[in-house]
């Protein structure tokens, strides 16, 4: 598939601390791709890279085709949420939007403005001051600022960091929106969000890659699914080892069942080992409480960094 | 090009709002007023005085005298006053006879005022626009423009906002003062008062633009105002002592061992500032395309840190 975003051995130094060491990502178009990784991992460095905020040290980096650096190279195909960008205390949210929909010149400017602040549930807010916004409301002003004329690439950092869960859902769902039609770049702590939103990532640790794929490739959906049965019928593990596909089966500490799945060529589909486990278990009178397929993303995430 | 200078003109727009609506330009322009008010009183007092001075000699000189007599001595001491304001310009203000006939008529308190308000307008530029650039940077919110338009046009677009805001603040301190000399001086009237408004005007705002250059400049090249603005004080020193060193010895002592510094005043737009009134279209338009060119190398300069830097 095309790529959107292409980094290609890129290093950023910060004086003598290298905060993205010898980094190559490529983000498919269309696709919703996270970045992932514990405080100081380099989300933020490599996410300022791809806006051109930060200049690489060495490498190569390419959004839709031109360098972020190049002089005005986003205008107007871009959309951004920086995670620690304050919005101008002095300017009403309304004009502020409106100046910069302008900025990026489409073709209705404050429509364009209007629109997105309704999108984000804020169109109340718009001849409210930025400086007596609250946090939440600020964030959500940035988001419209990133989703302003439907730019084909949007790069959201910690797009729901500091909102309340209602908010944050309601943020997620506008994300889930834009899913298809743009290619969306998510950086978050929030894995479960992520897991749940992206199709792809990259886990990074010290700016260092230490794995990118697909979120099913991340979470090992092809490899394991875990069952989580009622303690007190019996478990069949002989049962479930005889189910044609499975390769291993283990107990966890927490008493998940564990089923591995036979890989490779030829191997029986997930899905139809799954059912023909959960029919072994409850042939054998056990009773199923939880299927989770592969692994958590933020279980993952700690093996790895 | 074009999409250019079409950014940096609603930048600019943004710039001038930000900047009419801060409380700010209310204490500038408060500032001017009493800077004004406190030369106009001193020259005001240095005026009454000398008057006081040529009716007492002329009192002591004659006390029996008549009328006509009176008048005749009256006239000499006012002669000897015109030639000593004369004098006083030839010192103070330039020593340029094209330049003192053309401002024969302005009442001196109003060209030590502006000479004055010369010597501080790059103070005056630099608390009117330290902050432009800085607080975007340090805010981080010119992420929110660089991703909309080249760096280059967001500098642009400041010094032009600022630049409007200064146009407005300079004639509008210039219009007061004269406004001032007129009401106060019955023999200087509307039209030289008009005149003289213009002339004050274009010739402090053009030199105005050289150091809203450097001001700019200044803001751009750090996140923390306040070191901006003393970077941008620093500066404006070294532009001052360049001049005065430079001119100081091109005086004194041109084919001297230090004549290789008298060139140093050509780098420091203070140098320039003096032709700026000057009535020979040639001489103001050399002074006005230096300050042009300082301020397109100071904007130049500002425009690559920025391009390069990260935000």
């Amino acid at each position: 598939m095309d790529a959107a975003i292409e980094l290609v051995d890129v290093v950023k130094r910060f004086g003598p601390k290298t905060a993205v060491d010898r980094l190559s990502l490529r983000i498919p178009r269309g696709s919703c791709y996270g970045l992932i990784g514990p405080n100081g991992a380099g989300k933020t460095t490599t996410f300022s890279l791809m806006c051109g905020f930060l200049a690489p040290t060495s490498g190569r980096i390419s959004v839709l085709g031109v360098s972020p650096s190049a002089s005005g190279a986003l205008k107007g195909r871009v959309g951004v949420l920086p995670q620690d960008a304050l919005l101008p205390p002095w300017e009403r949210v309304g004009r502020l939007l409106t100046d910069w929909a302008a900025l990026s010149y489409l073709h209705a400017p404050e429509q364009e403005a209007r629109t997105a602040l309704q999108r984000v549930g804020l169109a109340e807010a718009w001849d409210v001051k930025c400086n007596a916004l609250s946090h939440g409301m600020t964030r959500r002003v940035a988001i419209a600022q990133a989703i302003m004329g439907a730019p084909p690439v949007i790069l959201l950092d910690e797009p729901t960091g500091g909102l309340d869960p209602r908010v944050a859902a309601e943020a997620r769902t506008l994300i889930r929106s834009l899913k298809g039609e743009h290619t969306l770049v998510i950086s978050s702590h929030n894995l479960q969000e992520l897991e749940e939103l992206c199709d792809a990532a990259a886990i990074l640790d010290r700016g260092v890659l230490v794995r990118a794929g697909t979120m099913s490739e991340l979470t090992g959906q092809g490899e394991e699914f875990t069952l989580q049965l009622v303690p007190t019928a019996p478990i069949p593990e002989d049962a479930l080892r005889a189910v044609p596909g499975c390769a291993a089966v283990s107990r966890a500490p927490d008493g998940k069942v564990q089923v591995r799945l036979q890989g490779g060529p030829g191997a029986s589909p997930p899905e139809q080992v799954i059912t023909a486990c959960l029919r072994a278990v409850i042939d054998a009178g056990g009773q199923v409480s939880e299927v989770h397929r592969g692994r958590k993303l933020e279980q993952r995430v700690l093996e790895l960094t | 090009m074009f999409s250019f200078a079409k950014d940096a003109a609603l930048l600019g727009t943004v710039e001038a709002r930000r900047t009419l609506r801060s409380a700010r330009v209310v204490v500038l322009l408060v500032l001017f007023v009493m800077f004004s008010g406190l030369v106009a009183a001193l020259t005001s007092l240095a005026v009454q005085g000398v008057s006081r001075a040529v009716d007492e000699q002329i009192a002591q000189a004659r006390p029996d005298a008549s009328a006509s007599e009176r008048a005749e001595l009256k006239a000499q001491f006012e002669q000897q006053a015109r030639e000593g304001r004369s004098e006083f310009l030839k010192l103070w203000f330039s020593d340029d006879a094209a330049l003192l006939e053309a401002v024969k008529e302005v009442p001196v308190a109003l060209l030590v005022l502006f000479k004055l308000s010369l010597v501080f307008l790059p103070l005056y530029v630099a608390l009117l626009g330290f902050d432009s650039v800085s607080t975007e940077l340090g805010s981080r919110s010119v992420r929110y423009l660089a991703i909309r338009t080249p760096r280059a046009a967001i500098l642009v677009g400041k010094f032009l906002g600022l630049s409007v805001v200064l146009l407005a603040l300079v004639s509008g301190t210039q219009g007061l003062a004269v406004a001032w000399a007129a009401l106060s001086d019955k023999d200087f009237h509307a039209a030289s008062a008009f005149v003289s408004w213009a002339r004050f005007s274009v010739s402090s705002f053009t030199y105005a633009l050289a150091w809203l250059a450097l001001t700019t400049l200044c803001s751009s090249l750090f996140r923390v105002s306040m070191v901006g603005l003393v970077v941008n004080g620093m500066a404006m020193f070294g532009l001052w002592l360049a001049d005065a060193v430079g001119s100081g010895i091109s005086r004194a002592e041109p084919g001297g061992a230090l004549g290789l510094l008298a060139p140093l005043r050509y780098l420091s737009p203070t140098h320039y500032a003096g032709d700026l009134l000057h009535p020979a279209l040639s001489r103001f338009g050399l002074s006005a395309l230096a300050c042009a060119a300082f301020a397109a190398a100071f904007l130049s300069l500002g425009a690559a840190s920025l391009r390069t830097r990260d935000i």
